[in-house]
């Protein structure tokens, strides 16, 4: 059971919640490194281990941060792991370094890392969370090598760098771009919420009204309740409208 | 109170003591490994030029290195000096290694806007040549005229001259144009003054170039060059007794040449001979505009009166060419500016009427383009358009003259 448990921490990283495709965190990284999957690869792998690196160290010293400062300690705990792989990567890797560039940096303010910080590894032991970085990190290299390799099979007519002779004639080049980017991207989350559907589809989380500055003005507890309500008077408005055009036919 | 507000403070700043000598330590491992390969990756690109190059160290360039050189390396097994020169367009920048025995043992360009393939012909070309074997090499399809191959050369030979004078000797590192003023300020006695060439309406005999600046001339014979101050004295010492009457005479001659401008010209004469002047010598200077590349494919076909080039015709009395000079011009730079250099004017000097033949008469872009070896006078190789106008302008001066000798211009 204990062992179901562990394996269901995993794979929830790689499927159910995929930092990528379900959380939509880290969209940055994911669209600026996944033109080649060399580059989104290395990526991954350097975001891999900064996150278990980093759930870890933070579950590890969960009841010693305390409250108030919790998240500067998580930001120079992520930050100490990053500036490391960045001088290990710079020193064995250089050619990785430059092909990342400032996004090796960027993991730092990376909102899956800062996330599962939040969110997993302050409450749980050290092996869930290092099993939740993971399962989180495999998601998040996986997601991206999907992409890449998407992006760069179709758009550059290579794979991993080597040129692939017949697709030289029918690529894309678009798909290297920003614009396609984001178009195989939406494509991605389309076909993950189609695969999801028939075991209940991705439950989005409600969030509670707390913090909203326009709280007080809908007088709601979360948010859906204020989408249902808003599509309840838009139906009426729309069968007023409906029976009013019906009798102003019937007056003519 | 106080303990729960020291509390987060202390533990921030624990958890930044710890991440900062961790970091300390992992900087530790790495950096040395970074530097290693930073300076490996700074000397691959000199140890591509000098294979056999070890220990690079930059080298200070003073004023005593040639003027394009502007980065230098000392290696064991020689010297590596980059260059910043102009092609066909700016920022043409070379590195170059020269072994230990002054050859050249590798070329590279860092930055260049050339024609696409060319630098990688030109990089192998120079390899094994020495200080005293240099020579002009033109890449495929390019004329005598091309910026890009003489940029390519002025580079490599500062490369070796640069190391002639790192290793501690001494080179002139200085342009023929440069040698030239010096030589003529030598002559004059004078410092700075520039000297141009002057436009000769007389024929000086036993004189070959004369140069004209404020303070005087410098004559030259051969490779001896005599000064003489406006006043008409020789001020060059040490100047043999044939030379000065030779001096002397042609002073005489050039300081009476006084042009008279013909007022009416007799009919027919081309309407691109814009002035006639005369010598008291009898001498005519005819001032031409020229239909070159500029003209003829831009502006003429829409009706333009614009783009032409002007040049100076002087022809004797015999009837041949004494000198020819462009005073203005804008055909392309790297081709047809060859005109207005003093090799292409030798080729019409001392040239009379039947010598000069325009050598296509009607240049078009499909056909008819003058190719490299192309013999006459007056040719500059893959400048059709220049040449046809320069051969043009100076068959109309020819013709010009022949109108006035024979029907006799009025003054």
């Amino acid at each position: 059971m204990t062992n179901n448990r562990k394996l269901m921490i995993v794979l929830r990283g790689i499927i159910m919640d995929n930092p990528v495709l379900i959380l939509i965190l880290g969209t940055c990284p994911t669209l600026a490194t996944t033109t080649s999957v060399i580059s989104a690869f290395s990526m991954g792998l350097a975001a891999t281990v900064v996150l278990v690196c980093s759930n870890i160290v933070i579950s590890a010293l969960r009841k010693i941060i305390p409250e108030t400062v919790r998240i500067p300690c998580y930001i120079v705990i992520i930050a100490a792991f990053v500036t490391a792989v960045q001088m290990l990567l710079q020193a064995f890797l250089p050619s990785i370094y430059d092909m990342l560039g400032v996004y090796l940096a960027l993991i730092v303010v990376n909102c899956i890392i800062l996330g599962r910080a939040e969110m997993f590894a302050r409450k749980n032991n050290v092996l869930d969370s290092a099993l939740d970085g993971i399962g989180m990190g495999i998601g998040f290299l996986v997601a991206l090598v999907l992409m890449a390799t998407i992006r760069e099979v179709l758009g550059n007519g290579s794979f991993a760098g080597i040129v692939i002779p017949f697709m030289q004639y029918i690529k894309i080049p678009v798909l290297t771009q920003a614009p396609g980017g984001f178009l195989v991207y939406g494509i991605l989350i389309a076909l993950m919420n189609k695969l999801t559907e028939k075991k209940g589809g991705v439950k989005r989380k409600s969030f509670s009204c707390d913090g909203c500055p326009s709280a007080h003005l809908c007088n709601k507890t979360s948010c859906s309740e204020v989408t249902e309500l808003a599509a309840e008077a838009l139906d009426t408005a729309v069968e007023n409208k409906e029976i009013e055009n019906a009798e102003n036919k019937e007056v003519v | 109170m106080k303990k729960s507000n020291l509390m987060p403070s202390l533990v921030l700043g624990c958890i930044c003591l710890v991440v900062a000598l961790l970091l300390s330590v992992v900087n530790m491992f790495t950096a040395p490994v970074i530097e290693a390969a930073n300076s490996a990756a700074a000397n691959a690109a000199l140890t591509e030029v000098l294979p056999n190059g070890s220990n690079f160290e930059e080298i200070e360039i003073t004023a005593d290195y040639p003027a394009v050189v502007t980065k230098g390396y000392k290696a064991d097994g020689g010297y590596v000096f980059q260059m910043s020169v102009v092609g066909y367009k700016p920022g043409l920048v070379i590195m170059c290694g020269v072994d230990t025995e002054g050859k050249i043992a590798g070329v590279k360009h860092i930055q260049s806007s050339e024609t696409y393939g060319m630098e990688a012909e030109l990089n192998g070309a120079y390899v094994g040549d020495t200080l005293d074997s240099v020579e002009l090499i033109l890449a495929t399809g390019a004329t005598s005229g091309s910026k890009s191959s003489k940029a390519y050369f002025d580079a490599i030979k500062a490369a070796l001259q640069s190391a002639v004078i790192a290793a501690g000797g001494s080179v002139d590192v200085r342009t023929p144009e440069q040698i030239l003023q010096d030589n003529c300020n030598a002559a004059l006695g004078t410092e700075g003054k520039t000297f141009t060439r002057w436009f000769a309406t007389e024929a000086l005999s036993g004189i070959d170039a004369v140069y004209e600046s404020d303070s005087g001339y410098a004559f030259v014979i051969g490779e001896i060059f005599i000064g003489v101050n406006l006043s008409g004295e020789i001020v060059t010492q040490d100047v043999s007794l044939d030379n000065t009457s030779t001096v002397t005479d042609a002073y005489t001659l050039l300081s009476g040449s006084s042009l008279t401008e013909l007022t009416t010209l007799p009919e027919g004469i081309d309407s691109k001979v814009e002035k006639v002047y005369v010598t008291a010598s009898g001498n005519y200077v005819f001032e031409v505009k020229a239909s070159g590349y500029k003209h003829a494919t831009n502006m003429e076909f829409a009706g333009i009166d614009e783009g032409y080039f002007f040049i100076k015709v002087s022809i004797g009395a015999d009837g041949k060419i004494i000198d020819v000079l462009t005073t203005s011009h804008s055909e392309s730079s790297g081709f047809g500016d060859a005109c207005a250099k003093d090799e292409y004017y030798e080729q019409y000097r001392g040239k009379g009427d039947a010598d000069v033949t325009v050598t296509v008469p009607s240049p078009d872009f499909h056909g008819d383009l003058i190719a490299d070896g192309t013999q006459g006078v007056g040719i500059i190789a893959s400048s059709t358009f220049t040449t046809t106008g320069y051969q043009k302008a100076v068959k109309s001066a020819f013709a010009a003259f022949e109108l006035i000798t024979n029907e006799g211009g009025n003054e």
